[in-house]
């Protein structure tokens, strides 16, 4: 059984007498420690595909399983006790607490946590140790992702979630923010998942979902990722 | 183009409909309030004149030991044309501090002060006694009355003279229900307590007597000495106007003697205390309306400025289109201007039912004499206008200056309010030692210095408010002072300053949580549960109220004092102790009631806020 697998899985929304299919039997897996990318373009169910991992809303039908539990039998408090503890998402907008520092932003994550690392540790890992004490506002749109990964690590999940990570940032600071992310991956070991519009990420992940219309469109396996500073584009 | 704009301007009415209701409710219940403290004295006065009016109250009263025919003569050329009625009037004392008053009046020919009957009738050799109060006994129709023993004290020889009860009535002059003083008491300023004037005999009866009934042979024993005139000209009459009380005191002056007294309606006890009263309602409305108007000011201003940032994409949107500034903020004035004016209409409902209550506050002191139907709207309109100005001022102020920027800056994100260390960073020791949940909420506190003061002002003065009306409350209950009247009045204060209370924080608290729909959902996303998501917010709004009750306790001081000083009752130091908890208490009881109603807003909040693009 893999780490993390997807059967079946189908989301619907009903909007007045209106009912969307947002997600259509959708089935895939993932490993420990794997980089995955989901790619689809604007409306082909990404955020949808992420609420669901994230454990922000319930399917419809079928099943997620991550690591053995559940994800999909779980209540409203079962759901929030897996975002506690087995997730961490990275926004694309860092949604970082504006009137608390670096440290306070990664701390208010958790404190709440079961299993959680050192902030400062982390977060010089992520090569913020000058900058601990900085608020938001004070730091560059780079180095708010950073606090948001570090954020995101230090709560020691068992999956990150990274919805479109780099669509805030410039090119430069896109490129080093998506290779923090490789890093995580393979010195953590942790299922890292980018959910992106940007089809030039496809190379660096080790596996890759296509979804379309709320449908995968085809799963592919790099069995040689390229590191992530040779990717243009 | 025109119908299009017009559908957004619905759309913005539908979104923003909690606000519209903030305002409007906030509106009403403070314009109402001002309004209902305005109009009431108007028509205490108002009912008042129409009553003395209509039974042709007397302008004076003139006493002497006994009224010659030149006496009358001299009399009627110095008050002019007008009804004299001519009496024997005496009090007789029949107990320590007890007096009854008898009154021999030609029945035939009673054209001032006429009483109102109300039970029985008029008939021959029968007598009217005034109706019973708090202090006047009363008798009841039909009961026998020995007038000779009464009067057995007075004469040196006895007059036989029994009679019955025809009708119990209620005379102009004497409609205070808590003791009206017996003869010739002074009446020095105002009185302070309703409870007639310490020195005097307080009337237990009042009879008044046809001066048919005395015996033939006594009657030379009977001289007149008092005159009842009411002056013809009662055009200019008006119980409670200046130009009346200048008129009388010249006349007064003209007409007294060594041998005879001159007394006017403001030496009438009823009249003073009623007047007194109705005065004080005004100075106590007065100062509380000042409160009641900045505090709905300041929040329907903050929630005005809410909305227009809320708005900012909108605006930046019809601004690139080419949309002029003022076509842009005609639909938030439009929204500022509805909101106010439909809750100052309901005001004008709401202050005429408060004066009408107020009005039969008044009765546990006074038989009121029925309610006059013309309002004095002068408060209301004044208020009414100070909020719908102050609104569209406000509202135009921050939208041209929104409107005013260039679209592009407006499309790019308002910057999230930097966060940065307080003052109480400095302190390390005491620091260092807050969790760090209170760390969070302290920077929050200060963060937003605008609306920290603007909750910490409102809920202050809101607290003041209701403080000074349980100040009365207690000064009526426990300190035996004054009336049910004042407690009426008191009452009313407290359910108004509660009710302002409960919007403004309901207001404040649901700006607050809109402004933080990001954060609020970024929590939920980290795994925050239900009740430390609502803690986070919640925490905040209970240190804004809990400092807005700090400094409402100097403010109370000072509100209690500045109304004990309008009534003449009480002082600040001897309200109960309890009384200072109570009024906290309410308004943290009213924080808790708003959070509780919060609690659904900000458990509903979607997650997907949190990958949204800041808007």
């Amino acid at each position: 059984m893999s780490f993390l697998e997807l059967r079946g899985v189908g989301k619907e929304y009903k909007i007045n007498t209106l009912t969307v299919e947002a997600l259509k039997d959708v089935s895939f897996d993932f490993e420990d420690g794997e980089f995955a990318v989901v790619l689809g373009s604007s409306g082909a169910g990404k955020t949808t595909l992420l609420n669901l991992l994230g454990g922000m809303d319930g399917a419809t039908s079928g099943e997620i399983i991550l690591d053995g539990k559940n994800v999909t039998s779980l209540d409203k408090r079962g759901l929030t006790e897996y975002r506690r503890n087995d997730v961490g998402f990275v926004f694309q907008f860092y949604n970082l607490m504006p009137n608390l520092t670096a440290l306070e932003n990664v701390e208010i994550a958790v404190e709440i946590c079961k299993d959680h690392l050192d902030p400062k540790e982390v977060l010089t890992e992520v090569g913020l140790a000058e900058r601990l004490n900085n608020f938001p506002a004070q730091l560059s749109g780079g180095e708010q992702q950073r606090v948001s990964i570090a954020r995101a690590i230090a709560k020691n999940p068992k999956i990150l979630l990274c919805d479109e990570p780099t669509g805030a940032l410039d090119y430069a600071t896109g490129k080093k923010i998506l290779k923090l992310l490789h890093d995580v991956s393979k010195q953590r070991k942790r299922l890292v998942i980018v959910v992106t519009h940007n089809a030039a990420l496809k190379d660096m992940a080790d596996k890759v979902i296509y979804i379309k219309s709320g449908m995968i469109e085809k799963i592919e396996k790099n069995e040689h990722p390229v590191p992530i500073e040779e990717i243009e584009w | 183009m025109i119908k299009t704009y017009l559908k957004t301007l619905w759309r913005m009415f539908e979104k923003h409909v909690t606000r519209l209701l903030s305002i409007l409710f906030m509106v009403l219940v403070s314009v109402g309030f001002c309004s209902g403290i305005g109009i009431a004295p108007g028509k205490i006065n108002n009912s008042l004149t129409d009553y003395y009016v209509e039974n042709n109250v007397s302008d004076f009263i003139v006493r002497s030991e006994g009224l010659s025919g030149q006496d009358l003569d001299i009399l009627r050329d110095c008050f002019g044309a007008g009804d004299y009625n001519a009496v024997f009037q005496l009090d007789v004392q029949t107990g320590e501090k007890r007096s009854v008053r008898l009154m021999f009046i030609d029945f035939d020919n009673w054209t001032v002060n006429v009483p109102d009957i109300i039970e029985g009738e008029r008939s021959s050799g029968k007598i009217f006694a005034e109706r019973s109060d708090n202090v006047i006994k009363g008798y009841s129709v039909g009961e026998e009355v020995d007038v000779g023993a009464l009067l057995s004290g007075v004469f040196p020889f006895a007059i036989a003279l029994k009679t019955e009860v025809g009708a119990t009535v209620q005379s102009p002059l004497t409609f205070a229900v808590d003791g009206e003083p017996s003869d010739y008491a002074e009446i020095e300023g105002t009185p302070e307590t309703t409870t007639a004037t310490a020195d005097a005999d307080v009337l237990e009866q009042i009879l008044y007597i046809p001066k048919t009934l005395i015996p033939a042979q006594f009657a030379a024993f009977i001289p007149d000495n008092s005159l009842y005139v009411a002056v013809e000209n009662r055009d200019m009459f008006s119980a409670f106007s200046g130009g009346y009380g200048d008129y009388v005191e010249k006349k007064r002056a003209e007409a007294q003697t060594e041998a005879i007294s001159v007394l006017t309606l403001y030496d009438n006890y009823s009249f003073v205390s009623l007047k007194s009263y109705s005065d004080k309602v005004e100075a106590i409305g007065f100062v509380l309306m000042v409160a009641f108007l900045l505090v709905t000011a300041l929040v329907v201003l903050s929630t005005m400025t809410r909305l227009l940032d809320e708005e900012r994409a909108q605006i930046a949107c019809l601004k690139t289109l080419g949309y002029s500034s003022t076509g842009i903020i005609s639909k938030y004035l439009l929204f500022a201007l509805i909101a106010t004016g439909i809750g100052g209409t309901g005001a004008y409902f709401v202050g005429i039912g408060l004066a009408y209550l107020l009005y039969l506050v008044f009765n546990y002191s006074f038989d009121m004499p029925p309610m006059s139907a013309s309002i004095s709207i002068w408060f209301y309109v004044i208020t009414f206008a100070l909020i719908v100005l102050a609104t569209l001022a406000a509202t135009a102020l921050s939208g041209y200056k929104m409107a005013g920027e260039r679209p592009a800056n407006l499309l790019r994100p308002k910057p999230p309010k930097a966060g940065k260390k307080v003052i109480l960073e400095r302190i390390p020791l005491l620091w260092n030692r807050l969790s760090f949940k209170y760390k969070s909420t302290l920077r929050n506190v200060l963060r937003y210095k605008s609306r920290f003061f603007m909750t910490v002002i409102a809920v202050a003065f809101s607290t003041a408010l209701v403080m000074a009306g349980l100040g009365l409350v207690d000064m009526c209950l426990f300190q035996d002072f004054g009336s049910g009247s004042i407690l009426g009045i008191a009452a009313l204060i407290v359910i108004f300053a509660g009710l302002l209370t409960a919007i403004v924080i309901y207001t404040l608290t649901n700006i607050n949580i809109s402004e933080r729909n990001r954060e609020i959902a970024t929590l939920m996303v980290l795994g925050y549960h239900d009740k430390e998501v609502t803690g986070y917010i919640y925490r905040e709004i209970y240190i804004n109220s809990f400092i807005g009750i700090l400094f409402g306790y100097p403010l109370s001081a000072f509100f209690m004092w500045l109304v004990f000083k309008t009534m003449g009752l009480g002082s600040v130091g001897a309200v109960s102790w309890f009384m200072w908890l109570i009024a906290p208490a309410i308004v943290l009881l009213f924080t808790g009631i708003v959070t509780l109603i919060l609690r659904r807003k900000i458990v509903k909040i979607n997650m997907n806020e949190s990958l949204k693009a800041i808007e």
